[in-house]
């Protein structure tokens, strides 16, 4: 056990070292660099901010001076928002980012799982029917077109603010917009695998026995079919966490998925590896923990491994 | 027991426990469990449906997706029309520009307002309607100052019309558009057009992203599976380095390496046409491949172990057969099924890249890039959203509906409640 989970934090680091690798040589390749601007500097000026900022060196000298600043924790200083580093940058960006990640979140596992277990206790019912036809309707909208339909209705109701986050209300349509097709399909993914676990033997062992269906339920149902449902939050948390591009976008958040695409498009290279690195440590490891959490749920994976 | 109340047989009255039934081939079967889910049926209806609307609704429809009517900007598919005269219908656009228009609901033509008719201190605007002749029919006053003068502003209108004296503060009536049925975008261009235009570009990068995805995704992972042993472990390890990347991450930054490089210019142009095609598709399958590969590689594994294929190794028979005849064939049912879910996963990616801007670009159009377009006036023309985004939902709950009968029918054993 101990064996395997030092094996998979290795192969993570390895992987991280890759991606940061394949990011930082894929944004060299793309035509232009941080100081092309459509009237040209002047090349004076040009050498001395490459100087400056080191990308006179070959590149591959460039790549071994940033790998050992990352060891550091220095993610270097931003190309395109002179003054700031981007550690600075990603520090303003990300509570604004996480703390809506958060909340979509916390709604998705309050609300979406119990939808599911609901709809499967009570299946083929009128309840089941409402609750799927509200998660196939999250599942085919675009979060786009649910974040652009909820400021069209901001509009016309003033205590709804229509961008920004500055009161408490700003937070429902960004959390709605983000976290609507998690939802939906959190809540179906919980129905199906519920029902299929309502239809094993040991839950009419259990039931034979006289155990309480409460009981039948939390402890021999539920557990079992949080299985899948868990190895899809996994990689759901990393994605919510650090955001939709589309929703900042909307609703006019300076979180760091907007940083992402806007220094993606200046060509701001020490941005865009600092976003990815971010990204990419906490995907890794929300993947870490769903392999932890599966086996502690579980019994079976954790005598094979 | 009383024999007399039972009779003998006759010959041809067989009593025959074992009923002779036709034995159905495994795709028989298939459609027979599909025919029975209502559900699946209304996606696969729906999806024909769509492919009709997007390859044999361009040829019915009389506009093109790419011909801009610039006397006809922004013009619903729901006309409020003003009745100033009995013969005299009109329309004031979002744009203020004044639209004649029939009875029915068709348009007739834009009225021309002169800067000289342009009085700027009443702010009463006078339109002209002329005919082929350049002689005058009508002359519409249009009375700005509703919004500006304090004495009229708690009537609350943007304008009145006034014709031969007579001034109409309200619509009268409104009207379906007969003539851009579902109106028109920002430059004139028939959005019904668009959206079928539209609707067949997202379905190209759709299919042809899956087709591509299945064929790398077979091979690499029934290699993988087949193979076993080293290979496996440096393939499967790849897999897991290119899936450990967060996808969208690499989305962007693969569109944004291949945007104007030589290969988007050179190679993927020249197949797909200019707008960006061709990277959306490259993008999408280099992508989705990996989840294909998985799978493949996943049901190879187990069915490499059945008999028959020892029995076909026993026999000499190459290892490219074996993967052809044996193990493909008996790993379809779970292919397909992933290759239906592909199909619109990959309408979403498209679309939601096009929405950031990294899609599509004009004059091509793919719903994803509509339905951004509409999305910057949408406070103004909503239906410029409403029509691509539900076409998008609509699409998307086709596929889906289908996939999943589809799932159900080709293996029960995975039959979601």
């Amino acid at each position: 056990m101990n064996k395997y989970f030092i094996k998979k934090v290795l192969f993570s680091i390895l992987t991280l070292i890759i991606v940061i690798t394949l990011v930082f040589f894929m944004l060299r390749a793309i035509p232009g660099g941080p100081f092309t601007r459509e009237k040209p500097l002047p090349a004076a000026t040009r050498e001395r901010l490459e100087e400056a900022y080191g990308l006179d060196e070959p590149i591959f000298m460039q790549y071994v001076i940033y790998m050992g600043n990352i060891l550091k924790g220095d993610l270097g200083p931003s190309f395109r928002n002179p003054g700031y580093s981007v550690n600075e940058l990603l520090s303003t960006g990300i509570p604004k980012t996480a703390s809506i990640g958060f909340l979509a979140i916390l709604l998705i596992i309050i609300l979406g799982i119990p939808l599911g277990v609901i709809s499967a206790l009570k299946s083929n019912t009128s309840i089941d029917y409402g609750v799927m036809i509200l998660a196939t309707i999250g599942i085919t909208v675009p979060s786009f077109v649910i974040g652009s339909l909820f400021i069209l209705l901001a509009q016309n109701v003033d205590w709804i603010p229509v961008g920004g986050l500055d009161k408490p209300v700003s937070f429902v349509g960004p959390v709605i917009a983000l976290g609507g097709y998690s939802l939906a399909f959190v809540s179906r993914l919980t129905r199906s695998s519920m029902l299929e676990v309502l239809r094993q033997d040991y839950i009419r062992t259990a039931r034979a026995n006289g155990l309480s269906e409460s009981k039948v339920i939390f402890k021999h149902a539920l557990k079992n079919s949080l299985i899948p449902v868990i190895t899809y939050i996994g990689p759901m948390v990393a994605a919510l966490m650090t955001g939709s591009f589309v929703v900042e976008k909307i609703f006019v958040i300076n979180g760091i998925g907007k940083f992402f695409t806007e220094s993606i498009g200046s060509r701001d290279y020490t941005l865009v590896i600092g976003v990815t690195i971010f990204y990419a440590i906490f995907y890794i490891f929300m993947v870490l923990l769903v392999d932890l959490a599966y086996s502690l749920i579980d019994p079976r994976i954790r005598l094979s491994k | 027991m009383n024999k007399k109340k039972f009779k003998p047989l006759k010959s041809d009255q067989k009593l025959d426990k074992e009923q002779i039934r036709k034995s159905l081939t495994y795709w028989q079967d298939v459609w027979r469990r599909l025919r029975k889910n209502h559900l699946a049926i209304l996606g696969l209806i729906s999806v024909v449906i769509i492919l009709l609307f997007a390859t044999v609704g361009p040829i019915i429809n009389k506009y093109e997706y790419n011909k801009q009517y610039l006397d006809y900007k922004n013009i619903p598919p729901r006309l409020e029309v003003y009745e100033l005269d009995d013969d005299l219908r009109v329309f004031m656009s979002g744009m203020y520009h004044l639209i004649l228009v029939s009875e029915k609901g068709e348009l007739i033509g834009r009225f021309s307002l002169d800067d000289a008719d342009k009085d700027l201190i009443t702010r009463e605007y006078t339109y002209r309607f002329y005919d082929e002749d350049e002689t005058e029919l009508y002359a519409v006053t249009a009375d700005f100052s509703y919004q500006t003068d304090p004495d009229k502003a708690d009537e609350d209108l943007l304008f009145s019309l006034t014709y031969n004296d007579v001034e109409t503060k309200h619509s009268t009536d409104t009207v379906w558009n007969r003539t851009f049925l579902l109106g028109t975008d920002l430059n004139g261009r028939d959005l019904l057009s668009r959206v079928m235009y539209g609707t067949g570009i997202s379905l190209i990068i759709a299919f042809a992203a899956a087709l591509i995805n299945l064929f790398i995704g077979v091979l690499y992972g029934s290699i993988s599976g087949f193979v076993g042993k080293t290979t496996d472990i440096v393939m499967m390890r790849i897999v897991d380095i290119i899936n450990s990347i967060p996808l969208l991450l690499y989305v962007i930054l693969l569109m944004v390496v291949l945007e104007d490089s030589w290969f988007e210019r050179n190679v993927l142009d020249e197949i797909f046409g200019e707008g960006g095609l061709g990277t959306i598709i490259v993008t999408l399958v280099s992508v989705y491949w990996v989840g294909m590969a998985r799978l493949v590689r996943g049901q190879v594994l187990g069915l490499k172990e059945q008999e028959y294929v020892l029995a076909a190794k026993t026999m000499g028979v190459k290892n490219s057969k074996i993967i052809q005849k044996h193990l493909i064939p008996n790993a379809l049912g779970p292919i397909i099924v992933t290759l239906a879910m592909m199909i619109p996963t990959a309408v979403f990616t498209e679309a939601f890249l096009s929405f950031i801007g990294l899609g599509i670009s004009a004059p091509r159009a793919s719903l994803g890039s509509l339905a951004s377009d509409g999305a910057k006036f949408m406070q103004t023309y909503p239906y410029q959203l409403l029509i691509p985004s539900l076409t998008i939902a609509f699409m998307m709950l086709a596929f889906n509906f289908l996939a999943d009968g589809l799932r159900d029918a080709l293996d029960p054993r995975l039959r979601k409640g």
